[in-house]
């Protein structure tokens, strides 16, 4: 169980964490989301202990970090840059770790062999891949058998074959029971792996909800319709007797529909005779959800790729063929 | 999920275990023991030869030969920097490479990090001290000992005096490192205060400032463990006011190192 109350860490003038409150529970795998700069790094190691708050609380399992007795064995984490000094063997990084958190030492071979990384145990850290780091940062996390985990962007550097084991490792670890705190950039990997989401932005907490419902509540369904004789349908649609219908054109000449059903989309487009090539219902994805919900707060924003007419209406651009 | 309380020297005792292990596990801290050896050994090696082909030439030059104070002068110019470089990097090599992190995972108590740590650092830094000196006494005494014959009581005094102050240096350095968080940083402080200060004070040729030289943790201790005999340089005072100067500057390098360690982030 991981608690923040308030949680507030100003830098001089600028404030990283702006009274955040949440809860992350165990037996679920608890996803936190926010773009560069949001904080979430900063409330990682504020409930870690390794960063003082300016105000307010960071508790793991209802204590601040620095006083749990055996705290390696309560929680585990992956911080990022944490692996240690390059000439040090991974199983030594490991054993010291294990030392100084009073966990046994079986524990090393232990983890060694659960991340994969055995055959190069006894290499010095400073000749391994990003993945291999990220894996032997993973196993430093495991080495405690701990009830909470925390994991800064765990899929950093991994390959498929890495992403999908951290994507079970961390399914797996949360039906044990365990608290799973994981943070990631990739929103696909997160609609798939997380129970729950916690999102900052700016510092500020933007939500706080199962995934599911998050997606459902904030996604905005459109239907896609690809037709060679959009204006047709388009002048249909807006006479649609169900009430305002925008239809707006998407990438490669398609036509995005929003208030109307794929089934009230076909009959219109029947009416007017239009061809239809494509007719689907567009799956609302974490992305959108995450960029709607964190648009205004996006600290680093690179300038668009090219200026896009803002059309809505109907102003479809014709398929290029 | 709640752990049982656990006493405070078994946090001490697994942190410094994990602070061993660490610089055990690094091939910088061997090769700088290593060299600490070496150095001490050819030194003691050329300086036992000339002093041996000087008696042999004119044995009345037996009577200006000290163990104590060569050996000195070989702890003083090659293993106090050894000393220096090893607490200098294990105080601070962890902010270069992201391990800090992993290590106040482990052992979040500031506290109890920092001493295990010094206590680590200081444990080396005797051993590395006493064993150089008492290799040094060892070659000098192969090579004049048909000459002059080593006074015991002192030839002790060497090595233990040697060995307890490169164990506070290390201590010094280690606070010194942990305040700093720079092993550039520690290393510059460390070369003025053991060598730059006391020598420009010196140059000064003015009294209060080369007795104030006296002051300073290098001179203290080299005055500590060649007990005043040290051949260029003789502070106002002798004996164990010395060490106390060198157990001052310890103190204090900690304090700093661990106000600093607590009140900032890591």
């Amino acid at each position: 169980m991981l608690t923040a109350r308030e949680l507030t860490k100003r830098y001089g003038g600028t404030t990283a964490v702006d009274s955040l409150t949440f809860d992350v529970r165990p037996g679920l795998v608890t996803g936190f989301l926010g773009p560069n700069g949001a904080g979430k790094s900063t409330t990682l190691r504020l409930l870690l202990g390794l960063d003082r708050p300016t105000s307010g609380e960071a508790l793991v399992n209802g204590r601040r970090y620095v006083q749990l007795p055996q705290p390696a064995r309560q929680v585990g984490a992956l911080l990022d840059a944490s692996a240690g000094h390059p000439g040090r063997s991974a199983r030594a990084h490991l054993l010291a770790l294990a030392r100084g958190g009073g966990i046994p030492r079986r524990r090393v071979a232990d983890v060694l062999d659960e991340v994969g990384l055995s055959d190069v145990a006894d290499r010095r850290i400073g000749g391994f891949s990003l993945g291999m780091r990220q894996r032997l940062g993973i196993a430093a996390a495991l080495l405690g058998d701990p009830g909470v985990l925390v994991l800064d962007e765990p899929l950093n550097g991994l390959d498929l074959d890495g992403v999908r084991w951290v994507r079970g490792l961390v399914r797996a670890l949360a039906d044990e029971g365990r608290t799973v705190f994981v943070s990631s950039h990739l929103m696909s990997e997160m609609q798939l792996v997380a129970d729950r989401l916690v999102v900052v932005g700016g510092g500020r907490l933007v939500a706080d909800a199962p995934t599911a419902e998050l997606i459902a509540s904030w996604s905005d369904p459109r239907v896609v319709v690809r037709t060679p004789d959009p204006a047709p349908l388009v002048e249909q649609l807006r006479r649609s007797p169900r009430g305002p219908v925008r239809v707006a054109p998407g990438a490669d000449g398609v036509l995005l529909v929003r208030g109307a059903t794929p089934e009230e989309v076909g009959d219109a487009a029947h009416a007017a005779g239009a061809r239809v090539h494509a007719l689907y219902r567009e799956e609302a994805s974490l992305e959108q959800v995450y960029l709607d919900l964190t648009g205004a707060e996006v600290r680093h924003r690179a300038a668009p790729p090219r200026s896009r007419a803002a059309a809505h209406g109907g102003t479809a651009r014709k398929e290029d063929r | 999920m709640t752990s049982p309380t656990v006493p405070a020297r078994r946090v001490l005792a697994r942190a410094a275990a994990m602070e061993w292990t660490k610089l055990a596990s690094v091939r910088t801290t061997w090769w700088c023991l290593g060299l600490g050896v070496l150095g001490m050994a050819l030194f003691a090696l050329f300086m036992g030869a000339s002093a041996a082909d000087r008696i042999a030439e004119d044995p009345d030059s037996a009577a200006g030969f000290s163990y104590s104070r060569t050996v000195s002068h070989g702890v003083f110019y090659l293993v106090q920097f050894v000393v220096l470089t090893l607490a200098a990097l294990a105080a601070t090599n962890e902010y270069a490479n992201g391990g800090i992190t992993a290590t106040l995972l482990a052992v979040p108590r500031r506290g109890v990090l920092l001493a295990a740590r010094t206590a680590v650092t200081a444990g080396l830094s005797f051993t590395a001290g006493a064993g150089t000196a008492a290799l040094g006494l060892g070659v000098l005494w192969l090579l004049v000992g048909g000459h002059v014959s080593p006074d015991p009581g002192r030839a002790a005094h060497t090595v233990l005096g040697a060995g307890v102050c490169m164990a506070l240096l290390a201590v010094l350095f280690t606070g010194l490192g942990t305040a700093l968080r720079g092993t550039a940083g520690t290393l510059a402080a460390g070369f003025l205060l053991l060598l730059g200060l006391p020598l420009v004070l010196q140059l000064s040729q003015t009294q209060w400032l080369n007795d104030l030289a006296a002051c300073l943790p290098g001179l203290a201790g080299i005055e500590f463990y060649a007990s005043g005999d040290v051949g260029f340089y003789t502070a106002p005072h002798d004996g164990a006011v010395n060490l106390w100067t060198v157990l001052g500057w310890a103190v204090a390098a900690q304090c700093v190192g661990y106000a600093e360690l607590c009140a900032r982030d890591a």
